[in-house]
């Protein structure tokens, strides 16, 4: 059962976890839970992974105290950990003897009734028309909600980078039929 | 090329509406995965508090050491074991060895008969057309990336 | 005279024999040129004469010729929504169908269970293989015998109502 809202910044959470106090992880643990979680599934498409990946994930961080200095915000700082994990576990699924990010492909759900099917296959289907960084890149920002600076410290380009992907992204969906009709006036 | 803010920032709210509905995934975790990453934290700063401590009465009696010295090993084997997370075994319900339709079709006929049992699969706490959902997606995987 | 018979005979039949260049591209067009359409597939299924309560299969299409794009349901009441797929197939060349049906309306004949919407570049129509991994009735049991294919849905029987003005 998750405790009540913790008021404390991240920052304080994690001075106090250095300081010994284990309750401390408690709250970040169900601060970022949920949107690991997500994150996890949406790269292995697999509940029984999402949560090997969040485990490992949640494992990595607390090995970092008692001597951790969290220098971005703990979503950037997670972000490739969740994805670097998920591609491991993916690896040693294949038998892959390459750790191509290729290999590493955000997967959209499912349709939850059947009259959104082809709806949801549409955008799908465009968005796997894009390139699997600007992909991302449209996840990052609209679906996690992260900021571009955000967004690259956690995918390690520059923002530069980062705006030029999602503009490509954005002027592709734009042409793309099957979504096009999101940007019409 | 000068990047407008104001062109990410008219992303059409419909379309963010329905990535979110594609991609963020309505998954919980299951309170047996909860209690098991934070015992296993737990264990973890609570042992590197103890090593602290020790380290700062460094002329404690050699008993203490003695004990210590026994303590440490032992506490780190009887750490919390990793708890069991789902394993694709438990979407296998007809015991087959495989995860295919049939398993989501049986849960199916059990929820209309009203025995759906303990099968959460996607651990929100009731068993539903969606952990129906959830096996049959499992089943129709082009990587079939979990173990058999 | 003759002999510039001879030339022109030979020159002329040179000029209407087609040239290896033109063979070739006549063979295999350049992709530049090679043709992009989209059409549809249809997944039947015969369970002969079983009660077909269950059923998943994969298919497969030439990986250099065919991109999938959209998934619909099939004909018989039992299946009319979308079967269940992988997203991840859409845009490469092989998907995993697989759909199940709780009531007692059942197919027993052949139908199709499912169509796919295809981008297939090239004149020639594609095959697609097609490993029918599932085929079960309600209570789970093979339907014995159960076969499964894929092919170009047949085109539209041409109209012949009246012409556009």
């Amino acid at each position: 059962m998750p405790p009540p809202t913790d008021p404390r910044s991240d920052l304080d959470l994690v001075a106090a976890l250095n300081a010994g106090d284990a309750a401390a992880f408690d709250a970040l643990y169900y601060r970022y839970r949920d949107r690991i979680l997500r994150l996890a599934y949406r790269f292995t498409a697999n509940h029984a992974d999402a949560q090997d990946v969040l485990q490992e994930t949640f494992s990595y961080l607390y090995r970092k105290f008692p001597a951790f200095r969290l220098t971005a915000s703990m979503t950037t700082f997670l972000y490739p950990v969740v994805r670097n994990l998920s591609l491991e576990l993916i690896r040693k699924r294949r038998a892959a003897t390459t750790t191509s990010a290729d290999l590493l492909e955000e997967m959209p759900g499912f349709a939850a009734a059947p009259d959104e099917a082809h709806a949801r296959a549409d955008l799908a289907a465009a968005m796997a028309n894009l390139s699997p960084e600007h992909r991302q890149t449209v996840l990052l920002r609209f679906v996690d909600d992260l900021t571009m600076e955000e967004i690259a410290a956690a995918t390690g380009v520059p923002v530069g980078t980062v705006k030029s992907r999602l503009h490509h992204a954005l002027a592709a969906m734009r042409e793309d039929p099957r979504v096009r009709r999101y940007f019409a006036p | 090329m000068p990047h407008d803010p104001a062109e990410f920032d008219d992303f059409p709210d419909a379309l963010a509406a329905d990535l979110g509905r594609l991609y963020r995934a309505d998954v919980t975790a299951s309170p047996a995965v909860d209690q098991a990453i934070l015992n296993r934290a737990r264990a973890h700063v609570a042992g590197r508090k103890r090593t602290l401590l020790l380290r700062r009465v460094a002329g404690a009696a050699a008993a203490v050491i003695l004990i210590t010295a026994a303590v440490i090993p032992t506490i780190s084997r009887n750490r919390p074991p990793r708890a069991p997370v789902a394993r694709q075994l438990i979407y296998d319900l007809n015991a087959d060895g495989a995860v295919d339709i049939r398993d989501a079709l049986a849960l199916q006929r059990s929820i209309d008969a009203g025995r759906a049992g303990a099968h959460d699969m996607n651990g929100d706490g009731v068993v539903d057309k969606r952990d129906v959902d959830a096996i049959a997606m499992i089943a129709v995987r082009l990587d079939k990336g979990v173990a058999r | 005279m003759k002999t510039f018979a001879l030339m022109l005979a030979a020159a002329l039949l040179t000029a209407a024999a087609p040239t290896e260049q033109s063979e070739l591209a006549a063979i295999a067009p350049s992709p530049a040129t090679q043709s992009v359409r989209f059409a549809t597939v249809d997944v039947r299924i015969d369970p002969k004469n079983n009660p077909l309560a269950a059923y998943q299969l994969e298919i497969v299409g030439d990986p250099q010729r065919v991109k999938l794009a959209g998934v619909e349901g099939g004909e018989h009441a039992a299946f009319r929504d979308p079967p269940y797929y992988d997203p991840a197939g859409l845009a490469q060349n092989r998907i995993i169908l697989a759909a199940f049906n709780t009531g007692s309306d059942l197919p027993t004949k052949m139908s199709r269970v499912a169509r796919l919407h295809v981008q297939i570049t090239g004149d020639a129509d594609p095959d697609f293989e097609v490993k029918l991994t599932v085929a079960s009735t309600s209570d789970g049991s093979a339907a014995p015998g159960a076969t499964a294919s894929a092919s170009l849905s047949p085109a539209p029987a041409p109209t012949t109502e009246g012409a556009v003005p």
